[in-house]
């Protein structure tokens, strides 16, 4: 899980260039960090690109705060 | 519907089914599509309706169509300016109460109002892919006081990402026509003549790669940019009805004389404060005239900027914060409302804190929703299902609950610009602090 979560911050500190430095599972994505709608749309294109997966529509609402997408991410990827 | 909770609200267990949110947008009926374009052009042609069109010759879809909001009746001048081309629109869930299927036959796709809904950004991204319209109400809501409101910067990173065309379609005259705080009067709507709409091409797609999101929303708030008042003015638009300013107290609540909120009152085409007395007039041209003394402002989109300044300055001052005792609706699908229960509302700084008991089982219920997240808020006024009662609308990802104060001296027009100005004032905040520490960091001596 681990590396999960260093990869993520590392993607989230990229596109945010360098604005988000920490994260903790209980943050929000959208108020905690300020992303809107349309960076979430990007940020889940570059996970699903880097991890070769397919976030189904149906799994969108229910990613909200970044342990929502860690726990996600650890069934999807480590199975 | 039930006697006790007035239209399309139930009482009783909750409802299990929700809304399909997932359901992909539907290319029009093109026997319904040539039935909605007669009908529009014929509504459009009865006030006539002017579509001026710019740099739209030879635009075919796909493309991106993003709109202003004022009334139901813009849907008739889009659906009139769009053709023969048709579209996909995401539409409030509260839309498609007792008419989804045929909803949705019209493109129409369901959306939970200031909600970070991923997978509506993915219908757009398969209309576009499917050749089609996909039409944008970037306000999200009708607009509260006939100019335009806030734009978030999401849409400038939308319509980049598709690099598809980008057409605006601006109404004026729909406010005036049919206000938000109305009364939706025919005899209003039968007098007004003419309406306006502006349809321009704003961004090729060849354009729209060397634009920024940045420039792209500067352009398009320019491009949408319309205040109805102001706009009847200058086209010297007659409107005789005589309940012209009933209801616009809803909008304009704070007395601008005596400073008093929620006194403000309205009669036929009076508006006037029960606290100090003072009395307006709303003309027939779109001009407020004090009966006495000083008029304040001449156009009510002014005063409603002097009531957002006020909220501002509480913010400022860390002093807004409302609380009121509640009775909150649940909708949970097309069928209609199901009365959730009582409770405590509270909007504050930190957002929106809303706890009650479930009438159904006597279970708790609450929702929290950051303010940091939610930029805007929709309320309505005398909403047309329930009781007709002021109320806001509050909505997660799962839910859409429709809260109504039980009190007397609240004004949702002012919940609604606090939520604005406080989501402004964190982030302001937030950035001044990242600012400074970067500052910090850079002036730092190296190797500290």
């Amino acid at each position: 899980m681990a590396d999960i979560q260093k990869d993520l911050l590392e993607i989230m500190n990229d596109y945010t260039e360098g604005r988000i430095t920490s994260a903790t599972r209980e943050n929000v994505l959208t108020a905690d960090f300020g992303l809107n709608s349309f960076d979430l749309f990007d940020l889940i294109c570059i996970i699903e690109e880097k991890y070769g997966i397919s976030i189904p529509d149906r799994v969108l609402p229910t990613l909200v705060t970044v342990g929502d997408l860690l726990d996600f991410l650890e069934k999807e990827v480590n199975g | 519907m039930s006697k006790k909770y007035g239209r399309y609200v139930r009482g009783g267990a909750p409802e299990v089914k929700k809304f399909d949110m997932l359901r992909p947008g539907m290319t029009q009926d093109p026997v319904l599509a040539q039935l909605v374009y007669g009908g529009s052009t014929l509504r459009r042609v009865m006030h006539n309706g002017v579509i001026n069109k710019v740099r739209m010759e030879g635009v075919k879809p796909p493309y991106i169509l993003v709109c202003n909001h004022n009334a139901f009746y813009d849907f008739y001048v889009m659906s009139s300016a769009i053709y023969p081309a048709r579209g996909v629109f995401p539409a409030a869930v509260d839309d498609f109460i007792g008419r989804e299927e045929i909803l949705r036959h019209l493109g129409g796709v369901p959306k939970r109002k200031y909600t970070s809904d991923i997978s509506m950004l993915r219908q757009c991204r398969t209309a576009i892919q499917n050749g089609q319209v996909f039409g944008i109400y970037a306000e999200a809501r009708y607009s509260l006081c006939g100019v335009t409101e806030v734009i978030p910067d999401a849409v400038g990173q939308l319509v980049k990402h598709q690099k598809v065309p980008v057409v605006t379609l601006t109404c004026r005259g729909h406010h005036i026509y049919d206000p938000f705080w109305g009364d939706h009067s025919l005899l209003r709507k039968a007098e007004l003549r003419p309406v306006q709409a502006d349809m321009t091409l704003a961004y090729t797609s060849e354009e729209l790669e060397t634009a920024t999101a940045d420039e792209i929303n500067a352009k398009l708030r320019t491009l949408l940019y319309n205040d109805d008042f102001r706009w009847q003015f200058a086209n010297h638009v007659r409107l005789s009805y005589k309940k012209r300013a009933e209801g616009l107290h809803k909008v304009l609540y704070q007395c601008p004389h005596c400073g008093k909120e929620y006194k403000m009152r309205s009669k036929e085409d009076k508006l006037y404060c029960e606290n100090c007395g003072k009395s307006w007039t709303l003309t027939e041209y779109g001009e407020l005239k004090a009966t006495t003394g000083e008029t304040e402002f001449r156009f009510a989109t002014d005063w409603y900027a002097w009531e957002r300044e006020q909220v501002k300055q509480e913010v400022l001052a860390g002093t807004y914060r409302f609380v009121a005792p509640v009775h909150v609706n649940d909708l949970p699908n097309s069928k209609g409302f199901v009365r959730l229960g009582k409770g405590t509302l509270v909007h504050d700084m930190e957002g929106f804190h809303l706890h009650g008991t479930r009438d159904y089982n006597g279970l708790p219920f609450s929702m929290e929703i950051k303010a940091a997240g939610q930029y805007a808020v929709h309320v309505e006024y005398a909403y047309r299902f329930g009781q007709h009662q002021d109320c806001i609308d509050l909505n997660t990802l799962e839910d859409t609950w429709y809260v109504f104060p039980e009190i007397s001296d609240f004004s949702v027009t002012k919940i609604s610009l606090a939520t604005e100005e406080i989501y402004n004032e964190i982030w302001r905040r937030r950035n001044a602090e990242r600012q400074a520490r970067k500052e910090k960091e850079n002036s730092a001596p190296k190797g500290e």
